[in-house]
């Protein structure tokens, strides 16, 4: 690690305009966390078109500003009105709704925003020590390893599948598909363009994942009005006791650590985190069974855990160019849209931008710990905010996000074609994920095998039986397998509880 | 269930076919034998694969996941049909109408279709977001949404 391009990153990040901009993603980024239904991933996507035209460390400071209030916004209604904002918030429902039914949400409140800041900032601090070693050794990989790699990140299509490994595949294929729509990677061959030049560079990514994450979810809110949850919780205190404090950073501590390390790994998301972090606390707890009751220990290490994740999923996708979920994948997605790709390469031509990151990361949490902690009141009376209200100005949003990144017509169309189409999907139990993760990975790892094939005079063995190649295929391998097992085990428990509940 | 999959298992046996007839028709790479086609050819194998192993479990009744049942009567089902239809509107307008008459009308016309009736609420929030748009779009990132041609924008 680099101190004088870090002191650099702050320098860059410690300016009152990238300073705003951390702010105000952060503020945009906690209000759609908090608001049920509306993902994380979603949020990403909808608030990306306002960092077009930015300068560079204004866009980073916003897009990490919202991705890391997102994480945590997602608590907020969880403790309140038991409705966790986003998935990764699930762990924190369990101990921090019971907490505000005791008249505590104060309490929980605060003591999840610490925990969050805690673990943001300890992931955020571990990406930036680890993420350059790893960009090392990926600098001396050639065509065949990206290939291998960006196989590997394929094969976490199944564990952001959902309830059907088969639905999970076969739209995993589309999206690959969708990705060969445009130019060929090496002979510029157009491929199902049908002379449409705004088809020649493929359909727009981020109108494309506005469509599938922000449209699709308001069609469906459209379908299913409901009525928003009052919060009935008084909130007294904003700021943590220190007597908490003593009580939970032990817990915080560990499940930073293990929520960056799961974060790491691609596939496991916040969510996954979330809970290891949870069940680690109950664990070691001497109490374990006040957990589920109101156990402030139980709040802390959840979110400390799902906030580390976000800093643990950066470090495959800055310095391997592979997301490690959805979120990270939107996020990678914004940052090519702002002429940066991540991967090696951005290490070797761009390490002043890479610093810049890891300090606006650093900064965001700081943010996110002052406008969590203020801000508290006003999130929590936003949640109550009627869907017949939001859900309209969320479709203007998105159309305007769709225009704005070429002042395309052409870009809303293909908006409104993601979203009917992942408002079906989604529907029909199809997740929608895959699609975004084949769309980055799919252009990856065909341009890459092709290469390596030209270099390899066309031999598909020199290619494949690379060292590092074939470990990468062999992972991808594992990871299919294992992923298949863990679904099939968790459906088998899922029929055990439906069969007792009966 | 049986139904639904089995007609996302045709979609995909029909896009993977077509796919592969496509992709049949571009060059192929003189040296390496590996063009454009390759790609596009494995992936529509890969889709008709699973698109037939989808077809096939919910022929047999053994679908993995339960799905809703789709209904043209269901007044959910006819809501978002409409939306869709309203965002499609939205876009033709959008051009000659411009963004801020449009705005206004499509929030107003979608809050209405969500059953909400506070006619007064619902029309300053409609108002307030567009301008808000507008100028944040127009002052802030230096976007300018579409005025109008109506109006010799």
């Amino acid at each position: 690690m680099d101190f004088e391009l870090l002191s650099a990153g702050f320098l860059t990040i410690f300016q009152w305009k990238p300073l705003l901009m951390i702010f105000l993603g952060v503020t945009g980024g906690i209000l759609i966390g908090s608001l049920p239904g509306l993902t994380a991933t979603m949020g990403v996507a909808l608030l990306v078109p306002f960092t077009f035209g930015l300068p560079i460390g204004e866009s980073i400071g916003m897009l990490l500003g919202i991705f890391s209030g997102a994480i945590y916004g997602g608590s907020i209604s969880a403790i309140l009105i038991r409705t966790p904002g986003t998935p990764a918030a699930a762990a924190t429902l369990l101990d921090g709704y019971p907490l505000a039914m005791r008249g505590e949400a104060g309490r929980a409140l605060s003591v999840s925003v610490v925990s969050s800041f805690v673990g943001g900032f300890g992931g955020a601090l571990i990406m930036t020590f680890l993420s350059p070693q790893i960009s090392k050794v990926a600098l001396q990989f050639s065509a065949a390893e990206y290939f291998g790699l960006a196989v590997f990140g394929l094969s976490i299509i199944i564990s952001v599948s959902g309830g059907s490994i088969i639905k999970g595949l076969m739209v995993g294929f589309l999206g690959l598909l969708i990705s060969t729509i445009g130019f060929d990677p090496i002979s510029g061959y157009p491929r199902f363009t049908y002379g449409s030049m705004d088809l020649f560079e493929g359909p727009a990514f981020i109108p494309t994942l506005i469509g599938l994450f922000a449209l699709a979810e308001v069609f469906k809110g459209v379908e299913n009005i409901t009525t928003s949850k009052q919060v009935v919780s008084k909130i007294t205190s904003v700021f943590p006791a220190l007597s908490d404090i003593r009580r939970i950073w032990k817990d915080v501590s560990i499940s930073t650590v293990m929520g960056t390390f799961i974060g790491s790994i691609p596939g496991a998301g916040s969510d996954i985190a979330a809970f290891v972090g949870y069940s680690e606390a109950k664990r070691r707890s001497k109490h374990p069974e006040k957990f589920g009751k109101g156990a402030i220990e139980g709040v802390a290490a959840a979110e400390s855990s799902n906030n580390a994740c976000s800093g643990g999923a950066m470090i495959p996708m800055l310095s391997l160019g592979v997301p490690g979920d959805a979120v990270t994948a939107v996020l990678l997605g914004a940052f090519v849209v702002q002429g940066l790709r991540p991967g090696p390469l951005l290490y070797q031509d761009h390490l002043d931008v890479v610093y810049t990151v890891f300090a606006a990361m650093m900064v965001a949490n700081v943010a996110m710990l002052i406008v969590g902690l203020f801000g508290v009141r006003f999130f929590a009376k936003a949640i109550s905010v009627r869907k017949t209200l939001l859900l309209p100005v969320i479709f203007v949003l998105s159309i305007v996000g769709a225009y704005s990144m070429r002042n395309s017509m052409f870009d809303i169309w293909v908006a409104l074609f993601f979203g009917v189409l992942g408002y079906f999907l989604q529907r029909y139990r199809f997740p929608v994920s895959p699609i975004l993760l084949a769309l980055i990975l799919g252009p990856m790892a065909e341009s890459n095998l092709r290469r390596g094939l030209i270099i390899a005079d066309g031999s598909f063995y020199d290619v494949l039986t690379r060292p590092l190649t074939a470990t990468f295929l062999v992972l991808g391998i594992l990871s299919l397998v294992t992923s298949v097992i863990r679904h099939n085990r968790m459906n088998k428990r899922m029929a055990g509880i439906e069969e007792k509940a009966d | 269930m049986k139904l639904t999959d089995s007609i996302a298992g045709s979609i995909g046996i029909g896009i993977s076919i077509y796919v592969f007839y496509v992709a049949s028709g571009f060059p192929e790479d003189q040296v390496i034998k590996v063009g454009p086609a390759f790609f596009p050819q494995a992936l529509s194998v890969g889709l008709g694969v699973f698109s037939i192993v989808l077809l096939v479990l919910a022929l047999k009744g053994k679908s993995e996941v339960s799905t809703e049942t789709f209904s043209l009567k269901d007044p959910g089902i006819q809501r978002a049909g409409i939306s869709v239809l309203a965002t499609a509107l939205f876009c033709l307008a959008l051009n000659t109408f411009g963004f801020l008459l449009c705005s206004f009308i499509y929030i107003f016309f979608l809050s209405f279709l969500m059953k909400d009736r506070r006619y007064l609420e619902m029309a300053v929030v409609s108002a307030a977001v567009t301008a808000a748009v507008y100028l944040v779009f127009k002052a802030f990132l230096d976007i300018t949404l579409p005025l109008g041609t109506l109006y010799g924008f």
